[in-house]
């Protein structure tokens, strides 16, 4: 089932103790079948979660964040989206040989997951308690009373001000940060284990932005859940993340602790990423952007896909796909040169 | 390197633990929440021709279930000696004339309320002046009563200056709309003690006159609104139910099913209106549906089993916009079974352009009715509607077009609001429709 062995060994062992990680996506592989060819867009994804842990998943647009979650949570659509190798393991359970109901009871139960826009992902026609009382009738059996007296809790929790008449209104009669925060009681409602944001605070302004990533990791400290958290801004991980696992076209090319990552990258993508970045300590820089574009995934470039931008390439990253590195600690890098890049920057 | 935890992220430490701005407390204590449909409902409300065609409407409905309120008279009863009598012209003229004169006084009340309170009572009192006047007037020409012709010429003349939106807008809360009252007021009282006193002058009934057959026009005209409004309704009704299922099925679903449903839908679409009537209508004819509730039926199916692929592409198209909203994903995120997606969050927010559709379908499908009865496929006896006899008067319309100009001024006016009222919900709900 997995297509490429070798490639499995991101799983870090220290954290697989005797219960294994929550969350456990080994090796996967998705395509998307369009008109137009087979985009591959995951080519190997690995990465894990445990409880009470956040592991920020780092990425330009289009390299697979997204799709990787919506993988996890079962509802990507098939066709065009098909997923052709790997496997995904939820409290030590096979997720992808599952059947369709059983991964619909998991979800919002055991995974739940927030989206970026969340003015278009409440729904425009009910009111917001509505859509969080729902869940509770429908899934944990409440009566209409406990099920609005539990939705006025939540929004509590989130800090709604004044969440008893807010609870009778629609999304669109509430600010952006506010529509974030019922998003998130929305998805707190049924007690996940396991939290997927993706990209939270992308259409926020930057104070919001600071107030949901609070809110955020305070309540996953509360519930002891593990959190994935997506972005592509590095910035918003600074504070929040324990583990970074970095994408490019669809696989993880670094992985390790937040703090030595930010110090001592290993793959030059991320070195790309992090000084595309303002940063308060370095005065008078200029800001270095990533030259050229993320690869088509209908045509993936030959060796490492990342050497057509890579300043640090050589001919052999155009010939050898590179393995993962391990750097020790739990990091890991696919690149050649990695432990070059982490001693040189 | 340096503190990886400075690389812009300390904007999070700068800011105070106050989470909420003051405008959005504010806002939080607002009593009244607003949905897409209140606030579509909000907007209609103040449209004048909408509230007036629903009014008509209203009407319309009140007659076709209690015929008998309206009309005494047998709308069975053959008499071929009166065949083609033509109207009772001066019994026609006072009623037009009591009428016009009530719905004057109507406008008389309305343009106080609005002087009172304004809203939309003020905006409809010149529509409804004018009606009143108009009927008044005509009343007055078909048999050339003076004094009627002169109080209609007033009460529309009326109607059409408050109308003029300078002059409305000038009158609007200003003494002067007094006046307009004062003048309304006079002109319909005193037309319907004019009129109520002509009452007992005149022969009554028979105010259109009478059929090819002798039977009471006006009594086939009030019993024909019951199964004109009964095909339109229930055949908007069924298009609009199949359309939509299938149609929020082939655009949730997609894939092979899509394309299954989509060809169906192509097949009955790819067939001419008429002749697909035409083919249906005459087999279930020779088949012997000879009672009236089986009459209606089958011309309502043929009506709709022709029409639900417009309904199909509207839905489909809704629903494949709605499922690639976030919400749609946020609710499978949350673990909703498919059914409770498409019944419970799709369907609410694609029927916006449906609902559209059907207003605009229902004037469509009564004008179909009387097509098909013209062409003597559709309604017959013992079922009347408009279109029957619009059809009954095909052999007679030079020699007595009247037989041809009342139910044909009655469906044209049904169809006339519906399409009115379809144009003012497609307006107050099109910028919302996305
Ligand atoms: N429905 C789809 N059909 C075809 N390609 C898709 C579809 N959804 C996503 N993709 C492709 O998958 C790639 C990864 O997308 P995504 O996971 O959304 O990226 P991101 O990292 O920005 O979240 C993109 O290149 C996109 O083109
Ligand atoms: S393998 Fe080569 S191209 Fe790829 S990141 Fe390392 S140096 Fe750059
Ligand atoms: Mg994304």
């Amino acid at each position: 089932m997995t297509a490429n062995p070798t490639e499995s060994v991101l799983t870090d062992p220290t954290t697989n103790g005797q219960d294994g990680p929550l969350l456990e996506v080994e090796d996967l592989f998705v395509e998307f079948r369009t008109r137009d060819g087979v985009a591959k867009v995951l080519n190997g994804v690995s990465y894990h979660v445990d409880a009470g842990e956040t592991l920020a998943v780092l990425g330009e647009s289009g390299s697979g964040k997204s799709v990787t979650a919506q993988t996890i949570m079962g509802i990507l659509d098939t066709p065009p989206a098909y997923v052709t190798g790997g496997s995904i393991r939820f409290r030590g359970q096979e997720l992808l040989s599952q059947s369709a109901e059983k991964r619909r009871q998991l979800r919002g139960d055991g995974i739940a997951m927030i989206f970026q826009d969340a003015l278009s992902a409440l729904n425009p026609v009910f009111t917001v308690g509505f859509q969080i009382e729902e869940q509770l009738r429908i899934r944990k059996g409440m009566s209409r009373k406990e099920a609005r007296k539990r939705a006025i809790e939540l929004l509590d929790l989130v800090r709604i001000p004044n969440a008893k008449g807010r609870v009778r209104q629609y999304p669109h009669e509430f600010s952006g940060g506010m529509r974030q925060r019922a998003m998130i009681a929305m998805s707190l409602a049924l007690d996940p284990q396991l939290l997927i944001a993706d990209e939270p605070t992308t259409a926020l302004d930057v104070t919001v932005q600071a107030q949901i990533m609070d809110l955020l990791a305070e309540i996953k400290a509360e519930r002891q859940m593990g959190l994935i958290l997506i972005t592509h801004d590095l910035g918003v991980v600074a504070e929040t993340a324990d583990r970074i696992a970095v994408m490019y076209a669809g696989r993880i090319v670094e992985h390790g602790d937040a703090h030595s990552v930010y110090k001592a990258p290993g793959h030059p993508y991320t070195t790309g990423l992090l000084n595309s970045l303002p940063r308060l300590d370095l005065k008078g820089q200029t800001l270095e952007t990533i030259k050229g574009l993320p690869p088509s995934l209908l045509n993936i470039p030959s060796g490492c896909p990342f050497h057509p931008r890579c300043p640090k390439a050589q001919s052999i990253c155009s010939a050898e796909v590179p393995v993962n590195h391990d750097l020790g600690n739990g990091r890991y890098s696919k690149c050649h040169f990695a432990e070059e890049v982490v001693r040189n920057g | 390197m340096s503190d990886p935890t400075m690389a812009a992220g300390g904007v999070a430490t700068e800011e105070p633990a106050d989470y909420v701005t003051g405008a959005e407390h504010a806002e939080g204590t607002k009593e009244k929440t607003r949905s897409l449909w209140s606030d579509a409902w909000h907007d209609l409300s103040r449209r004048p021709l909408f509230v007036l065609s629903m009014f008509v409407i209203a009407f319309l409905v009140l007659v076709a279930i209690f015929p008998t309120w309206f009309a005494d008279a047998n709308h069975r009863l053959r008499d071929l000696d009166r065949a083609r009598i033509g109207p009772n012209v001066p019994y026609l003229a006072v009623c037009m004339a009591i009428i016009g004169s009530a719905i004057t006084v109507v406008a008389a009340i309305l343009a106080t309320v609005g002087k009172l309170r304004d809203g939309v009572c003020r905006t409809m009192a010149p529509y409804v002046a004018g009606i009143g006047g108009l009927i008044l007037l005509g009343g007055g020409l078909v048999n050339s009563v003076t004094l009627y012709i002169v109080i209609g010429a007033v009460v529309l003349a009326c109607g059409i200056v408050s109308g003029v939106p300078k002059v409305s807008q000038m009158l609007r809360g200003s003494a002067s709309t007094w006046g307009l009252v004062a003048v309304l007021a006079v002109a319909g009282i005193a037309g319907l003690v004019i009129s109520f006193g002509d009452l007992s002058t005149v022969e009554i009934g028979a105010a259109f006159g009478y059929d090819q057959q002798g039977r009471d026009i006006y009594a086939r005209v009030v019993h024909g609104t019951r199964y004109t409004l009964l095909v339109g309704f229930t055949a908007t009704l069924l298009t609009v139910l199949i359309g939509s299922t299938v149609g929020i099925l082939a655009g949730y679903f997609g894939g092979w099913l899509d394309n299954l449903l989509s060809r169906i839908g192509e097949v009955f679409f790819g067939l001419p209106f008429v002749l697909g009537a035409i083919i249906i209508l005459s087999a279930f004819r020779s088949a012997g549906f000879d009672s009236a509730p089986a009459i209606v039926a089958m011309v309502v199916l043929s009506i709709s089993v022709l029409s639900w692929p417009v309904a199909m592409r509207i839905m489909r198209s809704a629903a494949i916009s709605a499922k690639q909203q976030d919400y749609v994903k946020a609710a499978r995120a949350l673990g909703a079974s498919s059914r409770r997606i498409i019944f419970r969050h799709m369907l609410p927010n694609c029927l916006a352009p449906v609902l559209v559709y059907a207003t605009i379908a229902l004037g469509a499908f009564i004008g179909a009715e009387a097509t098909l009865s013209f062409l003597g496929i559709g309604l017959r006896d013992p079922a009347v509607s408009w279109g029957v006899m619009i059809a009954d008067s095909r052999n007679y319309i030079r020699a007595s077009p009247l037989l041809l100009i009342f139910p044909a001024s009655f469906l044209t006016l049904t169809v006339l609001v519906f399409v009115t009222i379809g144009d003012a919900v497609r307006e107050a709900l099109d910028p919302k429709l996305r």
